[in-house]
This record gives C-alpha cells, structure tokens and sequence, in this order.
C-alpha cells in the first residue's frame, strides 16, 4: 500500500537524482607551490615548471591582393583565418615560440611594436590547456588583458587597423 | 450474616428486593432496618451535595471537537480507497503499470549514474579554447569574444582601437624562446636561425616593457 501510494513521486525523485547525476563536478585548479624569496634564482629555476610552449604570430589581414605566407606551420592558421576572416588576405609579419614556466613571466614577441605578455597559472587538471593570464600590448600601451584556457585551438586577437587592413595576433600552444 | 442475606441487603437498600422478601430478611435481622434508613439517609446527603448533572465549560467547543473526531474517523476508514480512487483519475498510467513505472525508474536511475560516471566529462576535454575573462583598460575599447566551430578557434574582438598610420612601419620579428630569469634586469632576445640578438626587453619604472633594438 505504501508502495502504490508514493509510486507517483517517482518523477520528483527521477529529476532529483537526474539534477544531481548530471552535475558537473568541481574541478579544482592545481595549485602550484611558489618557491620561497630566500631561495637562490638557481633552486627557483630548478623547481619553475615547464608548462608549454606558446606560439605568438602577428598577422597582417587585408583585402588587398597580396602575397599571402606559405610558412609550412602556418597553412593550418591560414586555413582558420580564412574561415574566421574571409575575403581576406594574410601575411605572418612575425612569430615567436616561448616556452612558458609556472609562476614565471613570459614575453612572446612576434614583434617589437605588438606583443604578449604571458602569465601561466599551470596546467589544468587534465593536463589538455594550461590557465593563462594574456596581456596585449601596443608599445608602451596595454591594450587587452584577460585569462584564459588556452588549449589546442588557437585565439585570435583583433589588434588595431593599420593601413588597408588589420593586425591580428595569434595565440596557439604548441 | 451469611452472604446470601448480605446479597439481599444490597438489593433491598436498592429497592430491588420483593415485599415478602424484605419481610423474611428483617425477621432473620431485624438490626438491619436501622442500617436501611442509615444508608438512605446518606444516599440523599450525597445526592444533595454531588449533582448528577453538570454544564460543559464550552459545549459548543466540546460538539465542534467531537463531530471532528468523528468526521475523521469516518474520512480515515474510507481513505484507502479514496487514495486509490483519486491515484486512478490523476496517474491512470501509474495505476495500471504500477510494475513497469517500479522498473523503468530504476532503470532511468541506474542508466543516469552510469552515464555519470562513464559518460563523457561535461567539463569537456576538447581542444576547445576558452576566454574566462576580458578587460580593456582603455574605456573606449569594447572587447567580445565568440567561439568559431567551423575555423575551430576563438576570437576576442577589440572595437575601438585607434588605427595605427599607414606610414608608420609595423614590422616583425622571428625570435628565439628565452628562459626567463627574474633576476636578469633584461632579456635579450635573439633570432631563431642566426642566433643574433635582435632586441633587447625590459620594463620601465613603473613596470610597462620596453623594447629597443640591439645595437648590432
């Protein structure tokens, strides 16, 4: 009897249990332990932790008819530019591979006028990106700051127009 | 006196004892007649003092609780077959399959954890970059961001930004990765094939970089 009076809860408790199995579980960001100020630049260095290599490209992006880059890395951004930009042609102006540490700032710097400022806070949980805090900067002028997970998909930063056309740089981690 | 006469005694202060009978009774003991008028006279000192009948403090009250005691019990008795009765018109399905509603809940619960725990991460382990946060301290510019699926890759978007000259020259660099060291006031980077330090990177007092070429 008590079964057939409370079998029309049933549905109330398929939702509850539903809510709570399909919960995305807390994933915690690694924290990573900051070596001590007494500690010698040298035992700080052997404790900073590789966290990835960092490709900055500046790209030039016009529709004008120009030579576009045929860098064998490149094609493959080429392609995505493409799709993200289309009618559009484009020129790696420059590019800079970083290895990136833990707790260490980094410069990528595909070019003395537009460049990065990298701050990486570890890897994640999963190992698949590593958290990134990116700053942009246009000489002496800070133009975007933000965080990220950088992961193997590449970001596209929108820099300021320039002649007939318009920077973009590059972020991929590589 | 035996119990039999005591038995009469009793009926006879009750008034429930025949004539000929009280008669024989106060022959066998006639100092019970004494006792008779002694006991009525005590039945009516007490029927004087204890009245039979008393008022309710609240007879409405004490009614209105009684009739609802009554009403629930009469509600209480019919209530199974009530439930089952109102069960049927709300969850008619449920009433006929009460056995497969039992199942497939279990099976739904069951199918839910499994896929829980061995179902893909809905944190997503994809090659998905994602932008936590953006923030431009220039007030005029306006960063967005978007997800292209079809380019696979993200886009943060700045409106706003001054447009750099035409004859201003924008040119770039290839250089080499550095190891980073914090003690190091400068950090000479140099170019990737030939080796050759191209600039020289350090921060200004108040902490903005500063780039400069080399002087080869």
């Amino acid at each position: 009897m008590y079964f057939a009076r409370s079998i029309h809860l049933f549905p109330l408790i398929a939702i509850c249990v539903a809510t709570f199995a399909l919960l995305p579980a807390t994933r915690g960001q690694e924290k990573k332990s900051v070596s001590p100020a007494s500690q010698s630049q040298t035992a700080k260095k052997a404790k900073a932790h590789r966290d990835g290599r960092i490709w900055g490209a500046l790209v030039f992006a016009t529709p004008e008819k120009i030579e576009s880059s045929s860098n064998d890395d490149f094609v493959k951004t080429l392609t995505q530019l493409g799709k993200v930009f289309p009618g559009k042609e484009f020129r790696l102006l420059g590019e800079h591979t970083q290895e990136i540490f833990s707790e260490y700032e980094s410069w990528v710097v595909p070019s003395k006028d537009l460049f990065l400022k990298i701050d990486s806070k570890g890897r994640t949980e999963k190992g698949d990106g590593v958290n990134l805090h990116l700053q942009l900067w246009l000489e002496k002028n800070v133009l975007l700051k933000t965080d990220v997970i950088l992961r193997k998909e590449p970001i596209f930063i929108t820099g300021p127009h320039w002649g007939k056309g318009q920077l973009i740089m590059v972020v991929e981690l590589r | 006196m035996k119990a039999e006469d005591e038995e009469k005694l009793t009926l006879w202060i009750d008034g429930q004892l025949e004539d000929d009978q009280v008669r024989d009774l106060l022959d066998a003991h006639p100092e019970l007649a004494d006792l008779k008028k002694s006991a009525g006279e005590t039945g009516k000192l007490l029927r004087q003092q204890l009245p039979l009948e008393e008022d309710l403090p609240y007879p409405d009250f004490f009614n209105h609780r009684i009739r609802q005691r009554l009403e629930k019990e009469d509600t209480d008795a019919k209530l199974p077959a009530l439930a089952l009765k109102e069960e049927a018109q709300l969850f008619p399905w449920f009433t006929r399959s009460r056995l497969f509603a039992g199942f497939a809940f279990t099976a739904i619960a069951i199918g839910l954890i499994v896929h829980s725990v061995l179902g893909p991460d809905p944190t997503g382990s994809s090659d998905h970059t994602e932008i936590v946060g953006t923030y431009t301290p220039n007030p005029q510019v306006l960063a967005s961001s978007r997800y292209d699926a079809d380019a696979g890759a993200t886009i943060i978007q700045l409106d706003g930004l001054a447009e750099i000259p035409a004859d201003i020259q924008i040119s770039g660099i290839f250089p080499r990765s550095y190891l980073p060291d914090a003690s190091l006031a400068a950090t000479t980077l140099r170019n990737r094939d030939t080796n050759e330090p191209i600039v020289i990177l350090e921060n200004d007092n108040y902490g903005r970089p500063s780039i400069r070429k080399t002087s080869l």
